[in-house]
């Protein structure tokens, strides 16, 4: 079964998306109220910058009000605006001017100023910590797969990359992960990622 | 020999391995703790924090621009909006024209005759300053309500460049050879960030 996040149809009072779709502003309100948290925790997720971050989040919501015409009622209302975050941020991360930010002494001093933690506590710090050293690629895929519950087709197909791709990519990104969140001092015993020994 | 890691998080997924690796993940302990790994490691990164109350306003914004966004039942759009669409158009095809630093034009081309022409390197590097000034003048004046994530790296660019200013219009720091060629080079790098900033953000704001 698929998890789901933090997106969720059940926070939104049937008949909402209707009222919103006709134009009641208290409705919209009600749809940012309900998923909010979500869209912002993803976006933070997969585009470290918390400025950048902000930004897409609101752009996702300004999609999903003047797109509400394009949403059929086939699956999910949660997973629509799901879809269009994940599509937001991806096409940010790939945008020109974002690798050109990213090439920039801006971007360190972007990062200084903004690429704050959402955690206080030990773990779930140094968790985030080695979340953001990974590739914008692999915190991608880890962030959708493992939390989010994409399939590697799905992430393949939003990366423009196959499914296998998606998949090695995640192998790598845990590897990487269980090193940057080893103890210092401790070595990885030997396990081959995508080859035997 | 060990299960691959794709095997075990293909485990952890519950999709089909290789019939080897579950007879071998009883008795090994080292892929048994890889397992262990990866289940802890999904259960952390579900369990992290959701992101903080979002910004105040937020919602106002969001209102402002999907207002903004809302067709105008065939009203004309404003002459002034207009002008500086067809504004933007230009300067953006400039921009591509003037600022791609590719290879030489293929003989017969045609090109934007060049007013001068110098073997200087500091005094072509000067010229396509200036250039890239002319250009970033005529941009749009800034929003007024402007996104952080494009307005601090170009306020961060606008500091390199009075930086670079103050260098070049001191003597001593032009002293060694080579020195004026690398801060116009620099000059020119950081106008080119700055002006394709401040396109995008001139664009975002139309």
């Amino acid at each position: 079964m698929r998890h789901m996040s933090a997106f969720s149809d059940s926070e939104l009072p049937p008949g909402t998306v209707a009222r919103a779709r006709a134009g009641e502003p208290g409705a919209r309100e009600a749809i940012f109220r309900a998923f909010g948290p979500a869209v912002r925790t993803l976006a933070r997720r997969l585009v470290p910058r918390t400025s950048a971050a902000e930004d897409l989040a609101q752009d996702v919501f300004v999609e999903v009000f003047t797109s509400l015409a394009q949403y059929q009622g086939r699956g999910s209302f949660a997973g629509w605006v799901r879809s269009i975050t994940v599509n937001r941020c991806l096409m940010h991360l790939r945008s020109p001017w974002w690798r050109l930010l990213s090439r920039t002494k801006a971007y360190d001093e972007v990062q200084d100023a903004s690429g704050r933690t959402m955690s206080d506590d030990g773990d779930a710090l140094d968790l985030e910590r080695a979340l953001m050293r990974l590739s914008d690629r692999a915190r991608a895929v880890v962030w959708l797969h493992d939390v989010e519950g994409y399939t590697h087709a799905e992430i393949g197909a939003l990366l423009g990359g196959s499914a296998s791709l998606s998949k090695s990519q995640l192998v790598r990104a845990h590897a990487r992960l269980r090193t940057l969140l080893e103890p210092e001092g401790v070595e990885n015993a030997c396990m081959p990622v995508s080859t035997n020994c | 020999m060990h299960a691959r890691l794709d095997e075990l998080l293909s485990l952890r997924d519950g999709e089909p391995v290789d019939a080897r690796v579950k007879p071998h993940l009883q008795h090994c302990t080292e892929c048994q703790d890889w397992l262990a790994t990866s289940v802890t490691l999904r259960h952390r990164l579900r369990a992290l924090p959701a992101a903080p109350e979002p910004p105040p306003g937020a919602w106002a914004r969001i209102e402002q621009r999907v207002a903004a966004s809302r067709p105008c039942g065939g009203r004309r759009m404003p002459l002034a909006s207009l002008a500086a669409a067809a504004s933007m158009a230009a300067l953006g095809l400039f921009a591509v024209l003037r600022l791609s630093e590719g290879p030489s034009p293929a003989p017969g081309a045609r090109t934007m005759p060049a007013p001068t022409v110098t073997t200087d390197p500091v005094a072509q590097l000067r010229a396509r300053s200036q250039a890239l000034e002319t250009v970033l003048a005529a941009l749009p004046a800034r929003p007024a309500v402007r996104r952080a994530a494009m307005s601090m790296p170009i306020d961060t660019l606008e500091a390199q460049v009075q930086w670079l200013d103050h260098e070049l219009s001191t003597a001593d720091a032009l002293a060694a050879p080579g020195d004026a060629e690398r801060l116009w080079r620099g000059r020119v790098e950081v106008m080119n960030s700055l002006l394709q900033l401040r396109y995008v953000e001139a664009q975002r704001a139309l």
